[in-house]
């Protein structure tokens, strides 16, 4: 029993929650998940080569950086549709032992919210993507290295837009779902 | 409406709605867009603001730290590391009284160094100290509360997500706030020790189950002991990854990210050495690398949001000439702090409270002429206990799912975990008292 894999976290998934973006999102995420691999054997080999062999990578850092934020958005909708944004439902546990209706109402609100937000910061990102694409902006030092910053300024537009769907065609399924929030502790 | 009512109000609603089970990035975010818009009555700068936070607010080296760490833990815990140590930990202490607890303790300890997250800990050791506790005549209840009350080890004892959001939310070097837990971390491991040895000599009731004990007395079942060279394979693969982390961090021959990247990799060679990736193992590590850190990460992008709007609004000096005037002195203040965060603890997770709390009690902390890298250490226990504590004690939950027997209720977990809450809350006395404690080292 101690041989299978520790899978517990702070966000365990929520049981039963079904979502028809799932398959799309877990494709953005396995993209996410695997750019944190890369990521990893990149910094290796940059410590290996600065200590070791006298050639350092350069840009590891500023690439590494850079990534965070389009690993967050690239697996956003994953973790929208899982139900593992974190939360505390402590609560709501109380309420929706007295109230199934109030509990509902509050798991829509809450939904609703976050897509307004998501889609509203999608809305902002357009913009600033094209201003990207046409002044060609980059980081890193001109003549060593150079990434342009559409790519990461597009990958906010695309996870925003899909947190907020995410979010939204949750509903069917959270109003059909029994009372469930006992599971997830 | 007065900076300070304004304040008082957007806290208020934020900790209202994170109650009502919205998500904790998404109350965040509402409130900081909320506020911004209201105090300047613009929503375009709330949508600026809110873009910045999500583009550059995270986009720093230091915030790669959080991906691997989760990755080394997750990595660590499926190579079965954390059985290896209990095992080590529990042939060297067999013929001390209370062995097993303080075994579970300093296997804690060990794995702390390798680990982030206190939940991975409990996890790991509620799975493989408690049937051993209680299978050597302990009672569940003390073995749970031993497994729970350790894990917030893994909090303190670098590496540390929970030192890295602050570190982020304060702007102090994470490297330094890693070296100044190590004491603290230690300190509090050796009086956890202690006190399972002091109980089991004088309150043997609390700690054994009686009748099973003196059963088991009687036969001697002794368990296997390992030979030197037993101990010596299991123990090299996590002292090696703690000398490479702790070492390379303590030296400064690695930044924390490329602490968590060299450890990553590490944690990777080992549990490929183990055989243990096969059959989709490392790609469900990997998704679950993901998906742990992108919980946190949002969380920080929404943290950076809310922490611009309270700038904004003038909120954090606001409340610090509030509690300047109130004549409350640098320790009352800490007093203060610590009984909020404490009673928080008892409804929020710890990294709902750091995100909530830091933006608001640094600036304050900073005009008392508080150390930000001692005042962080203070925030970081006083938050852990949270993990403790009833209602909402995140730690004690996950033993008990992990533990899955009904026969083991929450409360008395909880009841077990009270003797390790009693003896963090000295250790922040003694940290609030001697800052050395923390700064010693850094």
């Amino acid at each position: 029993m101690h041989n299978e894999p520790d899978f517990s976290s702070e966000t365990p998934a929520v049981v039963g929650l079904t979502n028809p973006l799932q398959s799309a999102a877990n494709a953005m995420a396995a993209v996410g998940t695997a750019w944190i691999f890369l990521m990893m054997l990149l910094i290796v080999a940059d410590v290996l080569g600065r200590n070791f062999f006298d050639s350092p990578i350069t840009g590891v850092a500023e690439f590494a950086a850079r990534s965070v934020a389009s690993i967050v958005f690239l697996q956003l909708a994953a973790a929208v549709c899982s139900g593992r944004m974190t939360r505390s439902d402590f609560l709501l546990r109380i309420i929706g032992k007295r109230s199934p209706v109030a509990f509902k109402t509050l798991e829509v609100l809450n939904v609703v919210i976050g897509a307004l937000l998501f889609f509203a910061l999608a809305a902002i990102s357009w913009p600033e993507l094209m201003e990207a694409i046409k002044i060609h902006e980059y980081f890193g030092v001109q003549g060593v290295f150079t990434v342009v910053t559409w790519p990461f300024r597009a990958l906010i537009v695309l996870g925003s837009a899909a947190a907020g769907v995410a979010y939204i065609t949750c509903i069917p399924s959270l109003l059909r779902q029994p009372f469930n929030v006992g599971e997830s502790s | 409406m007065s900076e300070l009512a304004m304040g008082g109000v957007l806290i208020g609603v934020l900790v209202l709605l994170v109650l009502f089970g919205l998500h904790i990035a998404v109350a965040l975010t509402a409130v900081a867009f909320g506020g911004v818009w209201l105090i300047r009555s613009n929503v375009d700068l709330a949508m600026n603001l809110m873009y910045l936070s999500a583009y550059n607010g995270i986009a720093d080296y230091i915030f790669a730290t959080i991906p691997l760490f989760v990755l080394m833990g997750l990595l660590v815990s499926i190579s079965n590391v954390g059985k290896d140590t209990f095992d080590v930990a529990e042939t060297l202490l067999r013929r001390v009284r209370g062995g097993l607890g303080v075994a579970t303790v300093a296997a804690n300890t060990v794995f702390a160094a390798v680990t982030g997250v206190s939940i991975a800990s409990a996890a790991v050791f509620t799975r493989v100290a408690v049937p051993e506790m209680t299978r050597h005549g302990y009672r569940t209840s003390f073995a749970a509360g031993t497994v729970a009350g350790s894990s917030v080890l893994g909090m303190m004892i670098p590496p540390s997500l929970l030192l890295i959001i602050y570190g982020v939310l304060a702007e102090q070097s994470i490297g330094t706030l890693f070296v100044a837990g190590i004491i603290p971390g230690f300190v509090m491991a050796l009086m956890f020790a202690a006190m399972i040895m002091l109980m089991a000599r004088f309150t043997p009731s609390l700690v054994f189950d009686m009748k099973r004990h003196a059963a088991l007395a009687a036969e001697r079942s002794g368990a296997r002991v390992l030979s030197t060279l037993e101990m010596l394979t299991k123990v090299v693969p996590i002292a090696a990854l703690v000398a490479l982390v702790l070492g390379g961090l303590y030296s400064g021959f690695f930044t924390p990210t490329e602490a968590g990247g060299v450890g990553a990799f590490g944690a990777f060679v080992i549990a490929i050495l183990r055989r243990k990736l096969g059959s989709g193992n490392l790609w469900r590590v990997l998704t679950e690398t993901g998906a742990v850190s992108v919980g946190i990460l949002i969380l920080l992008v929404a943290a950076g949001f809310y922490s611009r709007m309270l700038s904004v609004a003038g909120v954090p000096e606001a409340i610090s000439d509030l509690v300047k005037d109130a004549g409350l002195g640098s320790y009352g203040f800490l007093a203060l702090y610590v009984l909020i965060l404490l009673l928080l603890g008892m409804i929020l997770d710890s990294s709902s409270i750091l995100l909530i709390m830091t933006p608001v009690a640094v600036p304050i902390a900073t005009s008392l002429g508080f150390n930000l890298i001692h005042f962080g250490i203070i925030t970081v226990i006083a938050v852990e206990i949270g993990l403790l504590t009833p209602p909402f004690g995140i730690s004690v939950f996950t033993v008990k799912s992990t533990l899955n027997d009904p026969k083991v209720s929450v409360e008395s977990i909880f009841a077990g975990t009270l003797p390790y809450v009693a003896v963090m809350l000295f250790v922040l006395l003694l940290i609030a008292i001697f800052p050395a404690m923390a700064l010693a080292l850094t």
